[in-house]
């Protein structure tokens, strides 16, 4: 028997990666929900600009 | 914003442009050698006469230097130099500690000079990319933790609350590759220059790869994402395209990347849920990485006519787009049926050169020729020869990468090849499929000097613009309000990129997460490795042949790790078992095979053809282009260390008894003996008993030898019963 077949017979605790996967995968959602809320635009917009505004005489 | 505050909140600073400065400088000198000895090691495997029969840059020990020069001399002083720059702008702060930032920068030179040292001098640990030796990883945690200390400190005393995308990437590098050098380079020292991994075999591969893959992660990826979201908005003088898309960039390469070190290991004796777990994730890499790319590109959008002329842009544009082919082939190297062809040849070395010239060469050029000027408070001396520079660069470059394909694609897939009408190996001599691509070896160190040549370009241009620079360079100074104490107005994400505590809690929680559900089953598990009763520990003889091995740095060649593919057990017999290599510290696997997997040389050939081999290889094997070995011939062997070798490795759980290590010279002086006196039938003088060649062989014919017949009997009888 190949190993990985012996391991899966032998996996019985399925609960914990499907936990793990549901978790973050759920995480990632949320967070892009987040993220991409419309109402965050202008504050983005501001956040982005933090690199140009850096050096005073440019 | 609060508008409300009053003139005397306004606070006057400056910047610290002087360590800016000196790791730019560090950045040119080190980036000419780290490529100097990377072509020079290019034409060694074109001809094996460059290697001039000198041990000290004799390819074994001159490539692992070219690699560390060009990950932690030359990318790792560009971090500094960049990071620095751009945090104090960030930060609106001067750096936290002027003795801190020359500790950080005189230390690291101190390294990289002693790493040059060491590793020409034969001192190494054997685990790639992590050869230094132990004192010296000792010295790199401390100037980490500086740099840290450093870094941090700016970060407190900052005047703007919200801390910008391209921190983070800092933050993330920081914490990451602290803990990825510490845990990888655990040891114990047999003396001052030699020690042995904590960990054997497979846990060694595990843990060594999974720091090997996160050097290119975290070493040679985030830093310089992180310099790309400052300084191609700087460049071009607007916002990154996204600010959003790199949030979750972030998050997700962070999360993500940690994983994917078991794909260095497809088809080895890792176990197999390791390397699918591996794979899974690599493959998952595409989507953080091209999340990346694509919002570095879109920033350049409508403004490619700019890209044309400016020689800043260019190598930033170029840069990002070879980010993304890297990343792309990446995965795609990863899946197990491509890694079947690519694993062990060089289309994995061209792989690995169209990101550290295309992306960290190039991002480095396009900052150094953006920050240069600025600092020196002038122009850039020539336009023209960045952009002759660029065009130098990139033919090396694809010149490099295409002769890499070709050669790999080739060596490939003859070694795979089997005739079916006989069920044999089309290519059976290994030393085939090496003539087969030395004419790509001419292309590719062709290419390499071209990309040297156009790094030697950029120093004399930046040197022209230093020296032409305005001799008195008063210290600019600049005004911002201090920072507000009160974070209560913000919420969520907003919140937490003003808590540089919290976020940096966790970020180490997001590489923590990959890391531990990969590593922590192999200090658990009882079965992560089947044990076999008959693998015993290495004679006294044979380790201290081990360790030539390692001093000679023949891992850098050699695999020893038999994957379970049809045309490797006609090659070189039974697949390797973990349990083969459980006393291996370090671990020995190898990750090329510009010559033949040795995991079964044991009793192939006799002593005197290793004799003859490592005196003129091509005495033994026509068209080999391996160095020869004539100090081992020379030198004497060192066993008086070897009850403390013996001693040490006991310690790190190999069963050696008291006995044994109490005898070590003794018993190996006896085997000493009996090699030399086979070796003299052939007419060599009794007199090599004591050279080091003898141990080397004793160790080379011990290979693979405890399990080779247990296995093919294993095979035999699974044979039988499927029949």
């Amino acid at each position: 028997m190949s190993m990985k077949s012996e391991v899966l017979s032998n996996f019985t605790t399925v609960i914990l990666p499907a936990t793990g996967f549901i978790l973050f995968f759920s995480i990632f959602i949320g967070a892009i929900i987040w993220v991409y809320r419309p109402k965050s635009q202008t504050f983005y917009k501001k956040l982005a600009k933090l690199a140009l505004e850096d050096n005073h005489n440019d | 914003m609060n508008q409300n505050t009053n003139e005397s909140q306004l606070e006057t600073f400056s910047y610290d442009d002087k360590t800016v400065k000196l790791f730019s400088i560090a950045t040119l000198l080190w980036g000419a050698v780290a490529m100097l000895f990377g072509v020079i090691a290019a034409f060694q495997l074109a001809s094996w006469k460059v290697n001039l029969g000198l041990e000290w840059v004799t390819f074994g020990r001159l490539r692992p230097l070219h690699t560390n020069a060009a990950i932690f001399a030359f990318a790792g002083n560009a971090i500094f130099a960049g990071t620095y720059y751009s945090l104090q702008r960030l930060c609106k702060a001067r750096l936290y500690s002027k003795t801190l930032s020359n500790i950080h920068f005189w230390g690291w030179q101190a390294i990289i000079v002693s790493a040059a040292v060491t590793l020409l001098s034969g001192f190494s640990s054997g685990k790639e990319y992590a050869e230094l030796e132990w004192p010296i990883d000792i010295a790199i945690t401390l100037v980490w933790v500086v740099f840290a200390v450093n870094f941090f400190g700016t970060l407190f005393k900052r005047r703007e609350k919200h801390i910008y995308v391209a921190i983070w990437f800092y933050i993330a590098t920081i914490i990451t590759v602290a803990l990825l050098h510490i845990v990888n380079s655990l040891s114990l020292p047999v003396s001052l220059m030699k020690s042995y991994s904590l960990y054997a075999g497979a846990q060694d591969a595990l843990i060594q790869w999974w720091y090997g893959h996160n050097a290119v992660a975290f070493f040679l990826t985030t830093p310089f994402l992180g310099l790309m979201y400052y300084f191609l908005p700087k460049a071009i003088n607007r916002p990154i395209y996204s600010y959003r898309l790199s949030i979750v960039h972030f998050w997700s390469l962070v999360f993500i990347y940690i994983w994917a070190g078991p794909h260095h290991l497809l088809y080895t004796a890792l176990p197999e849920w390791l390397q699918t777990v591996g794979m899974v994730f690599s493959v998952s890499l595409w989507a953080p990485s091209w999340g990346g790319m694509i919002n570095g590109l879109l920033t350049l959008r409508g403004a490619w006519d700019r890209v044309r002329k400016d020689p800043v842009l260019k190598f930033l544009a170029a840069a990002v787009t070879f980010y993304g082919m890297s990343t792309f082939e990446g995965p795609l190297l990863a899946i197990k049926s491509v890694n079947e062809i690519a694993h062990y040849t060089d289309w994995i070395v061209g792989h690995v050169h169209s990101g550290t010239i295309g992306w960290n060469y190039f991002m480095a050029a396009g900052i150094l020729y953006y920050m240069v000027p600025k600092l020196w408070n002038t122009k850039l001396y020539s336009m023209a020869l960045g952009n002759i520079q660029f065009w130098v660069g990139t033919t090396g470059l694809i010149l490099y990468i295409i002769s890499m394909w070709v050669a790999g694609v080739t060596q490939g897939s003859m070694w795979l090849a089997i005739d079916p009408s006989t069920g044999t190996l089309v290519y059976p001599d290994f030393v085939e499929t090496v003539v087969r691509i030395v004419p790509m070896y001419w292309v590719r160190a062709v290419g390499g000097t071209l990309v040297l040549s156009s790094f030697f370009i950029m120093i004399y241009n930046l040197w022209q613009t230093i020296r032409r620079a305005p001799k008195s360079q008063p210290e600019q100074t600049f005004q911002a309000l201090a920072i507000q104490k009160s974070h209560g107005e913000d919420k969520g994400h907003r919140k937490l990129e003003g808590l540089p505590m919290v976020f940096t809690i966790l970020t180490t929680l997001a590489v923590l997460v990959g890391s531990a559900i990969e590593i922590l089953p192999s200090f658990i598990a009882q079965d992560f490795v089947e044990k076999s009763e008959d693998v015993t520990p290495y004679s006294a003889l044979e380790l201290a042949g081990r360790d030539i091995y390692i001093r000679e740095g023949c891992y850098n060649c050699h695999s020893q790790m038999i994957r379970p593919l049809v045309a490797e057990r006609l090659r070189y017999g039974a697949p390797s078992a973990a349990a083969e290599s459980v006393y291996d510290h370090p671990f020995q696997w190898g990750s090329r095979r510009i010559g033949p997997d040795l995991a079964r040389v044991g009793g192939k050939y006799p002593h005197m053809w290793h004799f003859r081999h490592m005196l003129d290889p091509r005495a033994v094997v026509s068209g080999s282009i391996m160095p020869t070995y004539p100090w081992l011939f020379k030198k004497k062997s060192q066993l008086k260390i070897l009850p403390k070798k013996l001693k040490v490795m006991k310690a790190l759980g190999v069963p050696y008894s008291e006995e044994e290590i109490e005898n070590a010279v003794v018993s190996a002086k006896e085997d000493a003996e009996a090699i030399a006196e086979v070796l003299a039938e052939s007419g060599v003088p009794m007199s090599i008993k004591d050279k080091q060649i003898i141990p080397l062989i004793a160790y080379l014919q011990r290979l693979g030898v405890d399990m080779g017949e247990t296995l093919a009997d294993e095979e035999i009888s699974e044979a039988e019963e499927g029949e």
